[in-house]
């Protein structure tokens, strides 16, 4: 939770950030179920003259690199998107330094909406990310501060690297000799990507907000990327949309609601890819956990149970010996 | 290894400790409370299984017999040069990588060997998070409903 210190720096911030004249901090929440960055719903008290109007935003904090990220390219494709009417919160400020809330932070809008996914929001989230894959990244500028893939397997390479890399960064004491033989699988093994487009990075139920059976907010925009769409849609499938219906049934759901038809050894590639993120960015709890950066229990669930769970996982896609 | 190091026990119990006083203790009605609270139980089981049972040790033993029982094996393969002075988990990565891009009755061996100890040791560790899954299921079920437009 917010020292008091911390909230009478972020009551100063939010007086001169957002516009609104003084603010007053009402009431903090943390969100628990956000894992990689510190989630506060914040009610605020502002205005000068007449009576006090109260307002909720979120803030969203940083955490030590945890998976691997920080917030600026989020913040980017956050704007850009809810630019081109996609329904995405509206960024109202991006805080880089250290001096307020102990890291990086970015304040948003609040959504009034349910993470809570029903089968009505599910057949309207499966065309809005398929739409956000038809985005045309080039005229919004995307690629200005995301990389571009250049060869037709560099989508995939471009991935696998990214992770490997986050991997190394978090490693601390022996390698791991399955990720590692995993990897080089992948790095071997990567298929040609036909269209290069927006890429989520982490789709699915708990990641989108819906009301009244329609997609309210996309969120979670830390991973999104300029890929092969197949991630997502793999994802999608193995991960977050794992407990709403089998690979077969989703296939099917897809090829239905967005006219996808997906191919079995491509979608098994990518998935074995998405395997490899997870374990690749989960390692990253253990490290600031262990050099005491975050304290916290669920970074230690995190580096431990969530991280091997995901190894499992990859190792049974790539390297399997029978 | 299928982690990349234990954390020591020192380190686990006194992030505890600090959690259970700066977030626990100061919140224990809110929703962050409860699930700290639910994963502080879920470390302190983890911590006290590491400390009837070094597991490390136990892993770095297991690999490194695997290793020299196919010693000759990865003398004989020429074009793989292991480090001389690396760790069992360092000469392993070499070997399992090695194997990816060169298939073979060596690599074969090399995997017949390796693979089953790394990944029973995979399992085990596994095993032993089993408590942080169960207190974080236990968490997301009192949760309450959450309305954020923002969630994670």
């Amino acid at each position: 939770m917010l020292s008091t210190n911390e909230k009478n720096n972020l009551e100063g911030y939010l007086s001169t950030s957002l516009g609104l004249g003084p603010v007053s901090i009402l009431k903090v929440d943390r969100i628990a179920m956000g894992q990689s960055r510190a989630m506060y719903r914040i009610d605020i008290e502002h205005g000068v003259d007449g009576p006090k109007l109260v307002r909720r935003i979120v803030v969203r904090v940083e955490q030590w690199g945890l998976l691997g990220t920080d917030s600026s390219d989020e913040v980017a494709t956050m704007r850009v998107l809810h630019s081109a009417g996609f329904p995405v919160a509206k960024i109202l400020d991006y805080y880089t330094g250290n001096d307020i809330l102990g890291q990086p932070f970015f304040v948003m809008e609040y959504v009034d909406a349910s993470e809570i996914s029903t089968p009505e929001g599910l057949a309207d989230y499966v065309p809005t990310l398929h739409r956000l894959h038809q985005l045309d990244w080039q005229a919004c500028e995307m690629d200005s501060y995301l990389e571009v893939p250049e060869g037709p397997r560099d989508a995939a390479l471009q991935t696998v690297e990214r992770w490997y890399r986050i991997y190394r960064w978090g490693l601390v004491g022996e390698p791991s000799p399955l990720l590692e033989a995993a990897t080089e699988w992948l790095r071997r093994n990567a298929p040609k990507t036909e269209r290069l487009a927006v890429v989520h990075g982490d789709p699915g139920p708990g990641n989108y907000m819906e009301k009244d059976g329609k997609v309210a907010a996309l969120v979670d925009f830390e991973f999104t990327s300029i890929g092969d769409p197949e991630e997502d849609w793999a994802y999608l499938i193995a991960m977050r949309g794992a407990a709403a219906m089998s690979e077969d049934e989703w296939v099917t759901y897809i090829a239905d609601k967005v006219g996808v038809k997906l191919d079995r050894d491509r979608l098994n590639y990518w998935k074995a890819v998405n395997f490899l993120k997870g374990t690749c960015i989960d390692q990253t709890a253990m490290k600031i956990y262990i050099d005491q950066s975050n304290p916290a229990p669920n970074m230690l669930m995190i580096g431990t149970g969530v991280h091997l769970g995901a190894l499992k996982r990859l190792v049974e896609a790539t390297i399997a010996y029978k | 290894m299928t982690l990349p190091v234990h954390p020591d026990i020192e380190t686990i119990l006194e992030n505890c400790a600090e959690t259970m006083r700066t977030v626990v203790l100061p919140e224990l009605e809110s929703e962050w409370g409860v699930f700290c609270g639910a994963l502080l139980t879920a470390s302190l089981t983890y911590a006290t299984e590491l400390l009837k049972n070094d597991r490390g040790a136990q892993y770095f033993e297991e690999l490194s017999a695997a290793l020299k029982s196919i010693q000759p094996t990865l003398d004989n393969i020429e074009d793989l040069e292991l480090a001389i002075d690396g760790s069992p988990y360092e000469i392993a990565t070499q070997a399992l990588v090695y194997v990816q891009a060169n298939p073979g009755p060596a690599s074969d061996e090399v995997n017949r060997v390796l693979y089953p100890v790394l990944m029973g040791q995979l399992e085990v560790e596994l095993a032993a998070t089993a408590p942080f899954m169960e207190g974080w299921g236990a968490a997301r079920a009192t949760r309450k409903v959450d309305e954020s437009g923002a969630e994670d």
